[in-house]
């Protein structure tokens, strides 16, 4: 059998070998896990990914290019799902070490560890594999999020946010973020994250809290909890579509208190995605009649008018139609108490999506 | 001599003997005591007053007589209460917090202020009752509406005992009273960490977010609608700069603001000139002195000609003699060079205002009407210069 060339590397990655040897060979490893094959090659040496993940534990400088290789290694499907195989000693598996990091507020570089994470769990099937970890460390996580200096080595943890969002595809994790705790105000953590849904210091924490909103939405039997006053969520989820724009009295006083009477110097989400997951949440609200009233009476149609002559991106401009042509009707006319269970025929649903794709490709 | 001797040789009494003596010293005493006049006592309190006379004395008071009159006995005894010498500090201050308490619970909230102040003077080592002091000062002032004085009273007492729950709650109530949301929400926040389902605080917290959040509206509202107003002033001040219209300025140089546009007619503030479409809109006074009357006309545009704003007003209630119409008048605007300029009538007001010698003032064009070729007309034109 061939010599795998990162066999000689492993006697440099030694515990005991001098630092500024580990340090090159990792920086050397790095630098392979920047194209695809050479991830490729280094997930097949068992040993070597081994060895790796051990020194995430070594000092500040040697951990931070340990982090960042296995950051590189699970940025794809294939190198997520590898990587939870491997077992560190005394712990469960990786996620529990990485986890073990972010809650650790002395850890330098735990960002990295938070990416790997939110790699991790963007398999959809991995979440399966390693809820039973996070479950008992949620409340810990959240408490992490929402206190924006508890990394004392200047990691932000922000994707801690997508961690959440990609976790929330988990009906008991779900279940977890929309249920009152005993152990802390406010008692539903869900209340706790939607306001990062317009922090303007990070996109990723923005996009995560965003997106955790917009899985939620998926599930109707949410949509009354989402809507309730007390979770009042359309204050946090309207301003990232709104601007400076004008709106008469009476157009006024429906919209959400926060949200009324904006300067002309308010700016738009610049994000694309973050626009387009809100038009989202807001289009699965319509599913249900009690939704469609509650967007209504809160002003959401103008909001999306005045949003609809300003969003340049096809896509979003097609999901914002579909929004605005369900709550323009008469309730009477809408003609059905809950869209998502309506049967679409499969030679409609094909016409639909041919229309859909003309429209996109028709745009200049 | 021999009747003594007899006695002290006498023998020991008998059980039965013993018995008959006190039974006959016992009647002798019910007889002595029968055979006493009746007589009632008189010393002490009458039997069907005597809670009444009871409440008088000193020692048993419960209320000062309406005058405030003390008898000596009682001052002495109120004295001693509240004497240093008597008291220790924490004695002293204890006593404050009774009168103070005693006044509260009689609803005399400000007499009881001054009770509990007397207690905080006396600035006992004890926290407890220095902070009990303050929590009860703090509770008088909250029920008289004083709620800056009950937050900080409150803060005073948490100072000495943060552990207080009813002074953080009512630090928490008074700075929601006074609009300190912020502090509300601290103080709230707090007692949630010893007891996280208190539900007046969640209540509280809840309460101080949408006043909060209303207020911020508010002040977007204001700032809003301030700015469109601005945005409206500083449009109608560029047209007139722009039409070139000379303004009478006292003040040397400087631009043009609103100030100098104002009519000097009470009442008529609200009837500045404005902008509408890209006209100007005028407030104009026409003055007659023939008839000492003056036509006050608001809103005039300045694209239509003034023999029109004429038209509206003649005939005249106040002229008789029925001389003055469209046709037999003149009108005058005094012009900067200080003589009296004639107006042609089929001329556009805006085109009035740019004439060479023409000088607005006080915001108003104001034009003299006189009758042509009346002696008014004459004496009116021979009094300028």
């Amino acid at each position: 059998m061939a010599k795998d060339p990162f066999d000689e590397i492993l006697q440099f990655l030694k515990p005991d070998c001098r630092i500024d040897l580990k340090h090159l060979s990792l920086e050397h490893l790095l630098d392979i896990t920047g194209t695809a094959s050479g991830k490729e090659a280094l997930l097949k040496n068992e040993e070597v990914v081994r060895t790796i993940i051990d020194l995430t534990d070594d000092c500040e400088i040697i951990s931070k290019t340990a982090l960042l290789i296995l950051v590189n290694i699970t940025s794809d499907a294939h190198g997520a799902t590898e990587l939870l195989k491997y077992r560190p000693h005394n712990k469960t598996n990786v996620v529990e070490l990485f986890l073990g990091y972010v809650l650790d507020p002395k850890k330098s570089h735990a960002d990295a560890a938070c990416m790997i994470l939110s790699n991790i769990t963007r398999v959809e099937n991995s979440v399966k594999v390693c809820l039973d970890t996070f479950i008992p460390h949620l409340e810990d996580l959240l408490k992490v999020l929402s206190n924006l200096n508890y990394n004392q080595c200047k990691s932000k943890l922000n994707y801690i946010a997508p961690l959440f969002s990609n976790l929330s595809c988990s009906a008991r994790f779900r279940k977890w973020l929309t249920e009152p705790s005993m152990k802390q105000y406010p008692f539903i953590p869900l209340k706790k994250l939607i306001p990062f849904c317009n922090y303007v210091d990070s996109v990723i924490r923005r996009g995560g809290a965003v997106g955790t909103v917009r899985n939620l939405s998926f599930d109707t039997s949410y949509h009354e909890f989402l809507l309730s006053e007390d979770l009042d969520l359309l204050t946090y989820i309207l301003p990232p579509i709104m601007g400076g724009e004008e709106y008469d009295d009476e157009e006024m006083e429906k919209l959400p208190v926060a949200c009324q009477y904006y300067p002309t110097e308010k700016v738009r989400d610049n994000d694309e995605d973050i626009r387009r997951m809100i038009i989202e949440t807001l289009n699965k609200l319509c599913a249900k009649k009690h939704g469609r009233e509650t967007l209504r009476n809160n002003g959401v149609y103008y909001v999306l008018r005045e949003y609809h002559k300003w969003e340049k991106n096809p896509a979003v401009l097609l999901a914002c139609e579909n929004v605005i042509d369900i709550l323009i009707q008469k309730e009477d006319e809408v003609g059905a108490e809950d869209l998502s269970s309506v049967q679409v025929p499969e030679d409609m649903e094909e016409k639909f999506r041919k229309m859909d794709e003309d429209f996109l490709n028709s745009a200049p | 001599m021999s009747d003594k001797a007899d006695d002290s040789k006498k023998p020991p009494m008998s059980e039965e003997e013993r018995i008959a003596l006190c039974q006959k010293l016992d009647e002798e005493l019910d007889l002595f005591i029968n055979s006493l006049e009746r007589k009632r006592y008189t010393e002490g309190w009458p039997e069907d007053r005597w809670e009444e006379e009871m409440s008088k004395h000193p020692f048993f008071m419960k209320s000062v007589s309406p005058d405030g009159e003390l008898s000596p006995l009682a001052e002495g005894l109120a004295q001693l209460k509240y004497d240093p010498e008597e008291n220790t500090p924490l004695e002293l201050a204890t006593n404050y917090k009774e009168d103070g308490n005693f006044n509260f619970k009689h609803k005399n909230y400000r007499l009881a202020i001054m009770g509990y102040t007397e207690g905080i003077k006396v600035r006992s080592d004890d926290a407890e009752i220095n902070a009990s002091l303050y929590n009860n000062r703090a509770a008088a002032n909250f029920h008289l509406e004083n709620y800056r004085t009950a937050l900080h009273d409150s803060e005073r007492a948490l100072s000495f005992n943060p552990e207080h729950t009813k002074a953080r709650l009512r630090a928490a109530k008074s700075a929601l009273a006074i609009s300190k949301f912020d502090t509300c929400i601290e103080h709230c926040e707090k007692i949630l960490q010893k007891q996280p389902k208190d539900k007046e605080s969640l209540d509280l917290i809840d309460a101080a977010k949408k006043k909060q959040t209303l207020k911020e509206r508010d002040q977007r509202k204001k700032y809003v609608l301030d700015t469109k107003k601005q945005v409206k002033k500083n449009a109608v001040v560029q047209a007139i700069i722009d039409r070139g219209i000379t303004i009478d300025e006292r003040e040397d140089g400087g631009d043009i603001d609103l100030s100098m546009l104002e009519p000097c007619i009470p009442g008529a503030e609200t009837d500045m000139v404005r902008l509408d479409n890209g006209i100007l809109k005028w407030p104009i006074l026409f003055l007659y002195p023939e008839y000492q009357q003056t036509d006050f006309i608001r809103a005039c545009p300045e694209n239509v000609p003034i023999i029109l704003q004429l038209e509206q007003i003649f005939p005249a209630p106040w002229d008789d003699k029925n001389t003055y119409s469209t046709k037999t008048i003149n009108i005058y605007y005094e012009g900067t060079d200080s003589k009296p300029h004639l107006v042609n009538l089929k001329k556009n007001l805006g085109d009035i205002l740019v004439e060479k010698y023409y000088v607005l003032k006080a915001g108003t064009p104001s034009f003299f009407c006189l009758e042509r070729g009346s002696r008014m007309e004459k004496s009116y034109l021979e009094a300028y210069p």
